[in-house]
């Protein structure tokens, strides 16, 4: 005998010892449960088909409202809609509502096109409390809050500026600048351009610029972005002038704004401490990074031009500076020049420490001659510390 | 095709309840001789039952699939059955009624196989398919069939023949 043979004969043997009988009622109800199951299963697939299809509606939703929303004629429309509402000195109200939008871990860019002009924003969530100030106004709290870069571009010129939302969360009907700037032209017209944050109810803003030119946008996420094309000739204030309205065109807030202005990041915390106010509250600063403005033209030689723009903001406070350094203490620097960012090849953002632990933000331009100077109006214009502490460059 | 019970009646043309009925007993048996156990037999066979129910309608050989499900229940089961032992602490005290010992007949030394040579053999030897038919059922080639068939053999000469 074989093995296979053996195998063949004790499988056969051992499986005819097994006498079973058909339960058809076992296997009803085995089918019964099988059904119920599957009916179940179904279920959970068209309610996850129905969830995936929502949030892919949603986010549709979502991209399609992220467009700009302000049409060219809005951009270039008539004079005279801000209307009486405007003041140039309006106060936003706040609320303890819950911030807008939580810190966002990934960047979320806005996009405006109109009127020839194309304005890229992108919002940013700090990694910690940043020191928040304006370019002419001291420390003035420490936040949890969105970095904002602007960059504005019209027939080949582009300019940037940074700004910073996410401050206490504004009530339904506020509005609150986040950022502004300008960019002249070859052409000899400027580009004007205004970022603001809105409350909840604010379904449109109007901004008029400084030659009367009115934009107008629906908010998204809670900003919104206006911009205009200035006219050559163009005098008066730089500055831009905004109003919130709620759905049926009412007025809610309004402000007014010096181009260049907004608020800025002055100091971010070395360690995450509960949002204080007061500059000593942001002892220990430092800077954050920039934005990127890799899209700017540069110097040829980065290291040398910024050398230069470190060296004429020492040598134009200098002088200035020498009381306060005096009073202070020997030795103590006049400004400390803490980052230079070339906006364009000709433009410098520099960020510097006056005597005091005061962070502030100025500009230097290329001059005639390949030397860099100091912006004399970024430094001392209306309403900057240095006014009072410091005796201003000439 | 032969059959472990003798020449196979056909099918065709039998309700699903009349299929059940006719074909239960020797399938319940085929998974005895894989598992050693006749509840677990049973039920792993109403189980492939479920699942051939709802496909019944559209087969045209209903007993190769009944086949195919038993055999992959048997193995799901001893996969669910190794994970269940893989969970237990690695001291325990043995009661005599864990794990079957071979007793020295074939058909119990034939548990003790890894399950495909196990079913292999089974297949061939206890249901007479062919080397074919067995890949069909265990979804591997013809060629890896005889393979198993024969390290399957030679494992159960060793016990028995040592």
């Amino acid at each position: 005998m074989t093995l296979e043979s053996d195998l063949r004969r004790d499988l056969q043997a051992r499986a005819a010892v097994v006498r079973t009988a058909p339960d058809l009622d076992d296997l009803a109800g085995r089918l019964r449960r099988a059904a119920a199951r599957a009916e179940r299963r179904d279920r959970r697939v068209v309610g996850a088909a129905v969830t995936a299809l929502a949030l892919a509606v949603g986010g549709l939703a979502g991209a399609l409202a992220t467009r700009p929303t302000v049409s060219p004629t809005e951009v270039q429309g008539a004079r005279g809609v801000l209307g009486q509402g405007t003041t140039a000195s309006a106060r936003h109200p706040r609320s303890t509502e819950a911030p807008r939008r939580p810190a966002a871990a990934a960047p979320r860019v806005l996009r405006l096109s109109a009127g020839g002009v194309t304005v890229l924003l992108t919002e940013r969530a700090l990694p910690g409390p940043v020191a928040v100030g304006t370019q002419w106004s001291p420390v003035v709290s420490c936040n949890t809050a969105d970095l904002v870069t602007t960059t504005a571009g019209r027939s080949g010129a582009f300019a940037e500026s940074t700004g910073v939302v996410g401050l206490p969360a504004l009530a339904p009907s506020g509005l609150e600048v986040v950022d502004s700037g300008d960019l002249p032209t070859s052409t000899g017209a400027e580009v004007w351009w205004l970022t603001v944050a809105t409350g909840s109810s604010v379904a449109r803003v109007a901004a008029q610029g400084p030659g009367g030119q009115v934009a107008a946008a629906r908010p998204s996420g809670g900003l919104a972005i206006l911009a205009g094309v200035e006219a050559t000739g163009v005098t008066g204030p730089r500055e831009i002038s905004a109003v919130a309205e709620d759905g049926q065109g009412r007025s809610l807030a309004s402000l007014g704004v010096l181009i260049g202005s907004g608020p800025k990041v002055v100091g971010e915390q070395a360690t995450a401490s509960p949002p204080a106010s007061g500059a000593s509250a942001c002892a220990g600063l430092r800077f954050p990074s920039k934005a990127s403005s890799a899209a700017a033209s540069q110097p040829g030689d980065l290291r040398l031009a910024a050398a230069a723009v470190v060296a004429s903001y020492e040598e134009a406070f200098s002088v200035g500076t020498a009381a306060a350094a005096s009073s202070a203490g020997a030795g103590l620097p006049a400004v400390t020049v803490s980052e230079v960012s070339f906006l364009s090849a000709t433009r410098a953002d520099v960020v510097y420490r006056v005597p005091g632990g005061l962070w502030l933000t100025g500009l230097a331009d290329l001059g005639t001659g390949g030397h860099w100077v100091i912006d004399a109006a970024s430094v001392c214009g209306s309403g900057s510390p240095a006014a009072g502490t410091l005796t201003c460059p000439s | 095709m032969a059959s472990e019970a003798g020449p196979e009646r056909s099918t065709a043309g039998l309700s699903f309840e009349e299929f059940y009925v006719e074909r239960f007993d020797k399938l319940v048996r085929l998974a005895f001789v894989l598992t050693g156990s006749k509840e677990v037999a049973e039920d792993l066979v109403q189980d492939s039952f479920v699942r051939l129910h709802a496909h019944f309608a559209r087969l045209e050989t209903p007993d190769r699939y009944a086949r195919q499900a038993v055999v992959n229940a048997c193995r799901s089961h001893f996969r669910s059955k190794g994970r269940e032992r893989d969970k237990r602490p690695l001291l325990y005290v043995v009661d005599g009624s864990s794990d079957p010992t071979p007793s020295g007949e074939l058909a119990d030394v034939l548990l003790t196989l890894p399950y495909r040579q196990r079913a292999a053999v089974v297949l061939r030897f206890y249901a007479d398919m062919s080397e074919a038919e067995i890949a069909e059922v265990l979804g591997c080639r013809p060629g890896t069939v005889g393979s198993l068939i024969h390290r399957g053999l030679e494992r159960l000469r060793k016990v028995v023949e040592p």
